[in-house]
């Protein structure tokens, strides 16, 4: 299991501070960064230049978005590592019958071509979605993600319940950490796996406000007269240029994907 | 004016669904555009009465502008009466500060260039820059959520603006700006809370709550002054 | 236990996408008929809730710590499909929102943690309380040894997938999730009945599989 790092705020409260006020459509961005993971998933491991195109791609229309270089490489710093972790088992693959196996680590442990081939597919790949993925969020507040995901047909109960979750998170995150604080400042130093009934005990009173947040939360909606459907924002009509960058972006990685593998 | 009260309720009572009798035999009246204290110590019925001022609670006999709160009314009902509840993050759950504001406005059906109006001038009535609408609620501060909770009510022109411990984790200069800010909505107003101060200053009159009955009822000054009053009523 | 892009084979990914969108499409008409209105709220501070929940950590061994899933957790309090449908959301926005999980393993994670966490993992709870008995002991022990399995089993279905995929070998893959989640999973045990005690002390209503017994 990955973690979530305590950090994830910052990332939150810099996609609202630096998205440029007349930023691309957040359609078009979604547009872009989902067809650059896709591709990229499909693109064979032995074409080294494609792969190098789509992250240069990806670097490049970051910086014109702005998307904070800074909380960028945060977020890379804590999610790569474990995505290189999981890929470094694969050069250990098992050796099928006339494969040849070179040492590694003074003879110690064998690895294939396969294997290390497995390794660079996973790993390229993994970290290809990671910068596209952080890329987005990054560059698009997530109600106006939200909104373009509904115009590619997301179903709209689904898009209001993620709305609704993402406004919350914050708030119970917040409150979490709260109380992560208390306990640690009274000296919890607990080590073994048997301890977590501490861990519990927090995370069962932050269930319980929870529950009776959504409950007042409820009354809140119904006294406003909430009937069971949230109105959604809707985006601002897209622009020519928001056109040109998406059908420009496509195109570069569409090449790439033709030309260089 | 119309010659109803605001809000008119007689002899209502409640009992939570585990047994709990929350209010017992209360009945009160409040008339147009006075503004009405409600006080009582923690777990006197304050806020289980406020909820059936705008039908969260529906039952008993309590009536808006002489219409009977029933499960047919309540839309009409809703849109009169404004709830604006304790804390900010219970009552403020849109991505952003316009569709918060919007979000009554728009379930009032009225069209968007009506409803970009009233958020304009909501917010603006309660002291805010325009430049809040485009924020993440999340974003603000508490005394910023409290105002913005305000206007998410005044943009469905309710009439009746009840306000639930509408001073409390306010540092003093915010406390303050409520304080005008409460004075200068005008409209009817029915607070509950426990700022005898904030009381006095704002209130005509003030209902004593005590154990889910109304205990004592009159002139603010009178009732806030009555300090033996207050301690057998646990407020003091 | 996020699979990252890259990680597995398209054929995998596609199907992933149909069976749990399948899911989804199942659950969000239920969830819209059954309670309506009243769901939005709950569903999503729930989701909410999970997210913040898998924030905080717990010690595994000697320091090292693991976090919480929080599956078979939803599924007591919320029932099979609501359960889904907050791990659906929690992995959505955990996968656009920040980048964790891949957008193409979107559909796997979820059906790793919705289906096999939520869904199979609220059976087996049913399934484990038919043979320990109501009592709150019993009750106690149905929620911890789900708790324990749907994590030992979700792990071990990502292995499963990865290897198939060709990524990794199954004889190394399998043996160091499913051992790591092993212990994981004693965490997951501990907190889920911990968590559902004190749900059930103070606001028992709140627990769907106490209410669906009341009415049984």
């Amino acid at each position: 299991m990955s973690g979530h790092p305590g950090d994830e705020h910052s990332g939150h409260t810099h996609s609202e501070r630096h998205a440029a006020p007349r930023s691309l459509d957040a359609r078009a961005k979604i547009f872009i960064f989902f067809s650059t993971v896709i591709i990229g998933v499909s693109t064979p491991v032995t074409s080294p230049r494609a792969f190098a195109a789509y992250f240069s791609a990806v670097v490049l229309i970051s910086i014109a978005l702005r998307a904070p270089l800074s909380v960028f490489l945060k977020r890379l710093i804590v999610v790569l590592p474990f995505v290189l972790f999981i890929a470094a088992s694969a050069p250990f693959a098992a050796r099928e019958a006339g494969e040849s196996a070179r040492p590694f680590l003074g003879g110690s442990l064998l690895v294939t071509d396969r294997g290390i081939e497995a390794f660079a597919n996973a790993a390229l790949k993994g970290a290809l979605g990671v910068c596209a993925l952080t890329a987005l969020s990054l560059s698009t507040p997530f109600h106006e993600m939200l909104a373009g995901l509904r115009w590619f047909k997301v179903p709209a109960i689904l898009v209001s319940l993620s709305a609704f979750s993402y406004r919350y998170m914050f708030v119970l995150v917040d409150e979490a950490s709260r109380m992560k604080r208390a306990r640690d400042s009274r000296g919890w130093r607990g080590r073994w796996v048997w301890q977590s009934g501490v861990v519990g005990n927090m995370i069962g009173s932050l269930l319980l406000r929870s529950l009776e947040r959504s409950e007042r939360v409820y009354s809140a909606m119904l006294s406003r007269g909430y009937d069971g459907s949230l109105p959604m924002a809707e985006l601002p009509a897209p622009r020519l240029t928001d056109f040109i960058v998406a059908v420009v972006f496509f195109s570069a990685i569409m090449s790439a994907r033709l030309f260089l593998t | 004016m119309s010659h109803y009260s605001a809000i008119e309720i007689s002899n209502l009572d409640y009992k939570y669904p585990d047994g709990t009798q929350a209010l017992h035999g209360v009945s009160l009246k409040v008339a147009e555009n006075e503004t009405v204290g409600l006080l009582g110590h923690n777990g006197a019925g304050k806020s289980t009465l406020i909820l059936h001022l705008n039908g969260i609670i529906i039952g008993g006999d309590v009536r808006v502008f002489g219409t009977p709160v029933t499960k047919k009314s309540i839309r009409q009902v809703r849109q009169r009466v404004g709830l604006i509840f304790q804390n900010p993050d219970d009552q403020l759950f849109c991505p952003t500060v316009f569709d918060d504001v919007a979000f009554g406005a728009r379930q009032l059906g009225l069209s968007e260039k009506e409803v970009i109006e009233r958020v304009r001038h909501s917010v603006s009535e309660v002291g805010l820059d325009e430049s809040i609408l485009k924020k993440n609620v999340f974003h603000l501060s508490f005394g910023q959520k409290k105002l913005v909770s305000i206007a998410t009510v005044t943009a469905m022109d309710a009439r009746v603006l009840v306000f639930d411990e509408p001073t409390a984790g306010l540092d003093p200069r915010a406390r303050k700006k409520i304080i005008n800010l409460l004075r200068s909505l005008g409209r009817t107003q029915i607070i509950a809370s426990h700022d005898l101060d904030m009381l006095s200053q704002l209130c005509d009159r003030v209902i004593l709550l005590s154990g889910g009955s109304i205990a004592a009822e009159g002139k603010t000054s009178d009732i806030l002054n009555d300090i033996p009053l207050l301690e057998r009523s646990n407020v003091l | 236990m996020h699979i990252p892009d890259g990680f597995v084979s398209t054929e995998l990914s596609v199907a992933a996408f149909a069976v749990s969108g399948a899911v989804a499409a199942v659950a969000l008409k239920k969830a819209g008929k059954d309670l309506g209105e009243k769901q939005v709220p709950l569903l999503g501070v729930t989701a909410a809730f999970v997210f913040a929940a898998q924030m905080i950590n717990f010690p595994v061994l000697g320091g090292t710590s693991g976090h919480f899933m929080g599956a078979v957790l939803a599924s007591v309090m919320l029932g099979p499909l609501n359960a889904f449908i907050v791990m659906l959301l929690v992995l959505s926005i955990q996968c656009l929102g920040f980048a964790d999980g891949g957008l193409t393993a979107l559909g796997l994670n979820v059906f790793n943690m919705g289906v096999v966490g939520g869904i199979i993992g609220y059976y087996m709870f049913r399934g484990i309380l038919a043979v320990s008995g109501k009592s709150k002991n019993g009750y106690a022990f149905a929620v911890g040894a789900a708790s324990w399995l749907s994590i030992v089993l979700a792990s071990s279905v990502c292995a499963f997938e990865i290897a198939l995929s060709g990524t990794a070998p199954l004889r190394i893959v399998l043996p160091s999730m499913a051992g790591v989640h092993a212990l994981i999973g004693v965490g997951e045990a501990v907190i889920t009945v911990s968590v559902v005690s004190l749900v059930a002390g103070v606001r028992p209503d709140m627990l769907h599989t106490r209410i669906a017994e009341a009415q049984a």
